[in-house]
């Protein structure tokens, strides 16, 4: 694959190159048209990239499958497209695309809706987190305060966002998956 | 105005200009996606009540919005393919790009009021989990600025009763209390609290480094105020 493609770009363009094909995707399909189609796409960059190179590869160059899909290094974009070529030769490539569509928004959703039950679980506990801990934190070091900031109070500043960090990366593993 | 609170300041004015942009372009973005999901619902009810695609655009056009710009173009006389290609390429949400480059693919199929049924199904799919993003932060954004001005609240009274109280004990000097080393501690402490709600908060949106920005500008604002209210009350 040419060094060009920005794969985490690429990554984030998929959802939208999914759509686009949902909209399109009918019984007559096949995989000429979806790669012709995406390929054209310049609201797409990074996929309009990887689809011509396909293109060329499968279908001008009859480059073997296994080739063009090693070189794939987006893990969503590889799956994507083995599965392509699969369900082709089964004759359902309409289906597939609007099956994966449908996938893709419902797990979406469902993250979210976890990540809602995961903030409201933490929702009673920010109170703690963010208003007892350090106030009262504070206000023990202003009482026992000898003319230098003690480090019980440089904690407070330390902590929060390291504990906030941690919280933060489980919220997006779980929201985002990333 | 002490130094480190003065510096807060400087900080959350310069988040400010970028977070008003971010909370400005996701409002109009928005906006754009909603009036053209309904724009496009009314195209393809024309198309399905037998009007050629032209006519449907001419119809479905809005006061304002994406369509408006497509009709327009048709209605000097531009051909619908041409008003399409160059909206697309005015257009800047991706989203809507895309769905625009699907329908001027497509435009002369006899299928065009199923696609653009599907358009209007993933425009849609698109709101559907923007609210659902929404309806998770905003309790919790209420909750977090609440806990800011507690805290800031909480502080402030509780040192206002120390100040009689050290007399009495002897524990601290009264001249301690409100020093320049309090109000650091004071602004180290909320500047800290404010990083890190704004991480938790923008960890559940879709461009995470936007939304802190976003939301790092919010508790600046408040701890800045607070502190300087505090300061002139003292």
């Amino acid at each position: 694959m040419r060094k060009e493609i920005n794969w985490s770009k690429l990554d984030k363009e998929f959802y939208t190159a999914i759509s686009l094909l949902n909209s399109i995707s009918s019984e007559e399909m096949n995989t000429i048209t979806i790669f012709e189609t995406l390929a054209k796409q310049r609201c797409l960059e990074e996929t309009s990239k990887l689809c011509r190179e396909i293109y060329i590869r499968k279908f001008i160059l009859n480059a073997p499958l296994q080739d063009i899909i090693k070189n794939i290094k987006s893990n969503i974009w590889r799956a994507f497209i083995t599965e392509l070529f699969e369900n082709e030769t089964h004759g359902k490539l309409g289906n597939f695309i609007e099956k994966s569509y449908k996938a893709i928004v419902e797990e979406h959703v469902k993250k979210i809706a976890k990540a809602k039950r995961m903030l409201s679980l933490l929702n009673p506990f920010i109170g703690g987190i963010f208003i007892l801990f350090p106030s009262m934190a504070t206000i023990f070091s202003f009482l026992t305060l000898s003319g230098k900031i003690p480090v019980t109070t440089m904690l407070i500043p330390a902590t929060l966002p390291l504990l906030s960090i941690a919280i933060s990366y489980l919220m997006r593993r779980i929201a985002w998956g990333a | 105005m002490d130094l480190t609170v003065a510096l807060l300041w400087i900080l959350s004015i310069a988040t400010i200009i970028p977070a008003v942009k971010i909370i400005l372009n996701e409002k109009r973005k928005t906006m754009k996606l909603k009036n053209f999901s309904k724009g496009i619902q009314k195209v393809k009810n024309y198309l399905e009540i037998g009007c050629n695609v032209e006519e449907a655009f001419l119809k479905s056009s809005q006061s304002e919005g994406i369509l408006s710009k497509i009709s327009a173009k048709i209605a000097i006389g531009k051909p619908i393919e041409e008003a399409l290609t160059e909206t697309i390429d005015e257009e800047k949400t991706p989203e809507i790009k895309a769905m625009l480059s699907s329908i001027l693919d497509n435009i002369r199929r006899e299928d065009l009021p199923n696609i653009v049924e599907k358009v209007h199904a993933i425009i849609e799919d698109n709101l559907r989990v923007k609210s659902m993003i929404k309806s998770i932060l905003t309790p919790l954004l209420n909750v977090a600025v609440v806990s800011l001005i507690a805290y800031i609240i909480i502080c402030y009274f509780t040192l206002s009763l120390a100040k009689p109280m050290t007399s009495l004990t002897g524990m601290i000097g009264a001249s301690i209390v409100f020093s320049p080393m309090i109000t650091t501690i004071f602004t180290m402490t909320t500047l800290s609290i404010s990083v890190s709600l704004s991480m938790i908060l923008s960890s559940v949106e879709e461009n995470m480094v936007k939304a802190f920005i976003k939301y790092l500008s919010i508790f600046l604002l408040i701890s800045s105020l607070g502190l300087t209210i505090l300061q002139f009350v003292q």
